[in-house]
């Protein structure tokens, strides 16, 4: 009886020890039964809203910490791969005109203060502020930036792998403030890949005197300079205090590394950071539940397609690929595997919050028709159904829609799918290989501008890249997308993207189902008004983050 | 013993070959290759394939293999691709910090589980011996992330005691860095604090029960002394070997340790180059892994024996 007694009376205790990690869980999700999950109950309004409203004063002072999921190896413009690497070069560096955040399209002067295009649309001359100094550095000591170390910088990028400006020939210091682009073709996009980090302003003595190294030691002229970059820990920034523009209010913005998504919302939780990037969706409700956070739907979009491969297998009879399109049920791909709120249904290879996506133009795909579908499929060369592979970077929600895509596609063709999920570095190597029937992924949209959604899909200049794994090769299609690039006039592009996609989804490439939206979480007392893509802290003249005290 | 040592010095050679051929070949195996990787999804293929021939990933295996083992021996393990940073400096910069929580953890454990271990053995079937065994089972089954997540939501969300991740800095004060140890540290030291419990009871009861030790309590011999001096020196062989097996677990062990807390050791190192494909890097830190477990076990062995002269090994 006492060894039973002792017996017990140890357990109790193990359990008590461990009791203090479960009974909160289910206690908060209890508070507010009537949420739905995740980010569903979001008024996305009030929240962007309660953190763009100014509350009182802004001051100075202070210090963001933001995650970042993985440091970027190099921060030098030429080499710089990945969000992360982006976004920091970012904060260092100002680019020639700066992105309207606001999503107007429009760019805004930043050390250009005016441009002017040539009528045939192959000069672009750039006028420069005469006041930007660069960062303190080791080789020079904060020197004015000239037209020539534009030139230079652009110059050098051009050399480079990462570029692309392969439509500009050369670009010249053509006078004391004066910078002229020769490009080989007109292209209304050269504005936005000015905007694009590649394209920030370096010093040529600090990168010749570094070397290799310019990467860890990067100098260029922005508000923020780098004090620190402890790969696998954090980077630190430091206020220039020479900057151009307005004075930032912070004193210093760290980047720290969290692998893990939940360690990241924990860290938030804590304080630790202030602002999370890129949450895990199933984790936005502890974000919603916390009155210490807001929750921030990011200008943003995450485009999730499956495209066919047009080299092998099944796939490279036209009717397959029709009956693919007609049986798939897109809005249940979307409802069952995207936590509520968190994505859309689309139906176009054209990012949704881009200024040309109409429901006029989504007539032009296929409708959801199991019927039609069979019938389609029954003209094929294999009407009794066949197996296929779906290739993916596996992730949550990629796992389910890979699930439930197997079951409409057993029920409605007899279509066997065989699921392989693996993990980033193999998929992106079968892209690359060209070696998959199905790819299942999609590209993250930078700017609403159909040129790097609808346009990068069917170039054959991206063939077996990411953009373009099928790949789909068409001459025609190629000479559209290049047609739509000589104009800047919206009706006239949107006529000529209207004829791509009549061409191109008569050949049925491939299924666009979802754009996801992203979220960041954000501490309260943290006044930040820039949730674009590549998101700026601040830069000069219309952000300028600041932290209450 | 230098006999010995020498001997085991030999058979690191063949240990370390087949280490370095083995772990060669897998890396290449799996799919996915680095110069895809450090090009990007969005990169063309006429790209990647003038990196491959940049990185000499376009001769043969068994060519790549030759030049990689020929480098070695002229003491050059490769350059990382990710940090840009020879292998070797590399590594030689995080083992102090991942040893930093493997050995604070491993030390914890073995206090306070042989004590456990001494204490219920001598009260056999007292709550405190149940709580050991209940103890031990839940260590030995808990996985190290389920620990290391459930610490975290405890002592770093709800309570705010301690931080919920990286390794802090000593500018701002030994506290901080201990603070950043702390979570980690347990984490690590709870599995083997469970083998060490384990053993060290079983051992105990073993000697305990000895005539030799009845003995000593029939001259009257302090408990204190009866325990601590005599049957708490024959019981430690056998902790002595689980030592070191758990020395090589824990270090290994702190590769996801590492990743939950944002630890920056050769852990979040391994699992990013895995990720990443960083060949070399790859290689050279599983290189190192073998090594240091072939070290500590010869080091366990020496141990051994200058505790009990009667081994031969």
């Amino acid at each position: 009886m006492k060894k039973m007694l002792s017996v017990v009376l140890a357990l109790a205790m193990m359990l008590s020890l461990m009791a203090g990690c479960t009974p909160s869980t289910p206690a908060q999700v209890d508070a507010d039964p009537t949420q739905p999950p995740a980010a569903g109950a979001v008024n996305e309004q009030e929240v962007v809203g309660s953190a763009a409203e100014i509350k009182n004063e802004a001051v100075d002072g202070g210090t963001l910490t933001l995650s970042m999921d993985k440091a970027p190896t190099s921060l030098d413009p030429l080499k710089i791969s990945g969000y992360n690497a982006f976004v920091l070069t970012t904060q260092m560096g100002d680019p020639l005109v700066a992105h309207d955040a606001s999503g107007s399209g429009e760019y805004l002067p930043s050390l250009a203060t005016k441009w002017e295009v040539s009528k045939d649309g192959l000069q672009w001359v750039f006028q420069l502020r005469d006041d930007v100094h660069f960062q303190k550095g080791t080789y020079q000591d904060g020197r004015l930036m000239t037209a020539e170390d534009v030139a230079y910088s652009i110059n050098r990028n051009k050399k480079h792998v990462n570029n692309t400006l392969s439509f500009v020939d050369e670009v010249k210091a053509t006078g004391e403030n004066e910078v002229t682009f020769y490009l080989n073709r007109p292209t209304a996009t050269l504005l936005y890949e000015l905007t694009l980090a590649y394209y920030m302003i370096v010093p040529k003595e600090e990168v010749e005197g570094w070397g290799d190294d310019f990467g860890m030691h990067f100098c260029s002229t922005g508000p923020f300079m780098l004090e620190s970059h402890e790969i696998d820990q954090q980077t630190v920034l430091v206020r220039n205090e020479n900057y151009w523009g307005e004075r930032p209010h912070l004193d210093k913005v760290i980047f720290k590394v969290i692998q893990d998504g939940d360690q990241r919302v924990n860290a938030l939780l804590t304080g630790e950071i202030d602002i999370a990037l890129s949450l895990p969706t199933d984790s936005l409700e502890r974000v919603v539940n916390s009155e210490n956070l807001d929750l921030i739907s990011l200008n943003k979009v995450q485009m999730n397609s499956i495209a066919f491969s047009l080299e092998n297998g099944p796939l490279t009879d036209p009717k397959v690929r029709e009956a693919l399109i007609l049986a798939t049920d897109r809005q249940e791909l979307v409802d069952g595997a995207f936590a509520a709120g968190t994505a859309a249904v689309t139906k176009l290879p054209l990012c949704s919050n881009s200024w040309l996506y109409s429901e006029e133009l989504e007539g032009k795909v296929p409708d959801f028709d199991p019927e039609k579908a069979k019938a389609v499929l029954a003209e094929s060369a294999y009407p009794d159904g066949f197996d296929i592979t779906l290739s993916y970077a596996s992730s949550v929600e990629r796992d389910r829609v890979g699930v439930i895509l197997q079951q409409q596609w057993k029920k409605y063709l007899n279509v066997n799918v065989i699921l392989d999920g693996t993990e980033t570095a193999t998929y992106n190597d079968l892209v690359h290989t060209g070696n998959g029937e199905l790819y299942m992924g999609g590209l993250t949209a930078s700017t609403s501008d159909p040129h790097f959604s609808l346009g990068y899909a069917f170039d054959s200049a991206k063939a077996h890249a990411s953009y373009n794994p099928g790949p789909y090769i068409n001459e025609k299609a190629d000479e559209l997308i290049y047609k739509a690039l000589a104009t800047t006039d919206h009706s006239e592009r949107a006529a000529i993207y209207g004829e791509l996609l009549d061409l191109v989804m008569a050949d049925y490439p491939g299924i666009w189902f979802a754009d996801q939206f992203t979220f960041w979480g954000v501490r309260k007392g943290v006044h930040m008004e820039d949730f674009d893509n590549w998101f700026l802290i601040c830069n000069g003249f219309n952000y300028n983050a600041w932290k209450e005290n | 013993m230098i006999r010995l040592i020498w001997k085991r010095l030999l058979q690191l050679i063949p240990t370390v070959l087949i280490v370095l051929s083995v772990t060669f070949v897998i890396t290449r195996i799996i799919p996915g290759n680095p110069a895809s990787v450090l090009a990007g999804p969005e990169a063309d293929p006429r790209l990647i394939a003038e990196l491959e021939a940049k990185m000499g990933l376009d001769k043969s295996i068994p060519e790549q293999f030759l030049i990689y083992v020929s480098d070695i021996f002229k003491g050059d393990f490769g350059t990382s691709l990710n940090y840009n940073e020879p292998v070797f400096q590399l590594i030689l910069s995080r083992i102090p910090k991942t040893l930093m929580i493997t050995f604070t953890g491993l030390i914890v454990a073995l206090i306070l589980g042989t004590l456990l271990g001494t204490v219920s053995a001598l009260r056999q079937n007292s709550w405190i011996d149940h709580f050991c065994t209940v103890f031990s089972l839940l260590g030995a089954s808990l996985p190290v992330f389920w620990i290391g997540i459930m610490s975290i939501f405890l002592f770093s969300v709800k309570l705010g005691w301690l931080p919920t991740m990286g390794m802090g800095s000593i500018q701002n004060g030994l506290w901080d860095i201990l603070s950043h140890m702390l979570l980690p540290c347990l984490c690590l030291s709870l599995a083997p604090m469970a083998t060490f419990a384990r053993t060290t009871r079983s051992s105990m009861l073993d000697t305990v029960n000895n005539d030799y030790i009845r003995a000593l309590r029939a001259r009257g011999l302090k408990e204190r002394k009866v325990i601590w001096k005599h049957a708490f020196k024959n019981a430690l062989p056998p902790i002595i070997s689980v030592l070191g097996v758990q020395l090589g677990i824990c270090f290994s062990g702190a590769i996801l340790t590492e990743n939950i807390f944002s630890w920056p050791g050769m852990g979040t190192m391994i699992s990013t180059a895995i990720n990443t494909r960083d060949y070399a890097l790859i290689q050279g830190a599983i290189l190192t892994l073998a090594v240091v477990n072939v070290a500590v076990s010869l080091i366990m062995d020496i141990i051994y024996m200058l505790i009990n002269p009667k081994i031969k090994i």
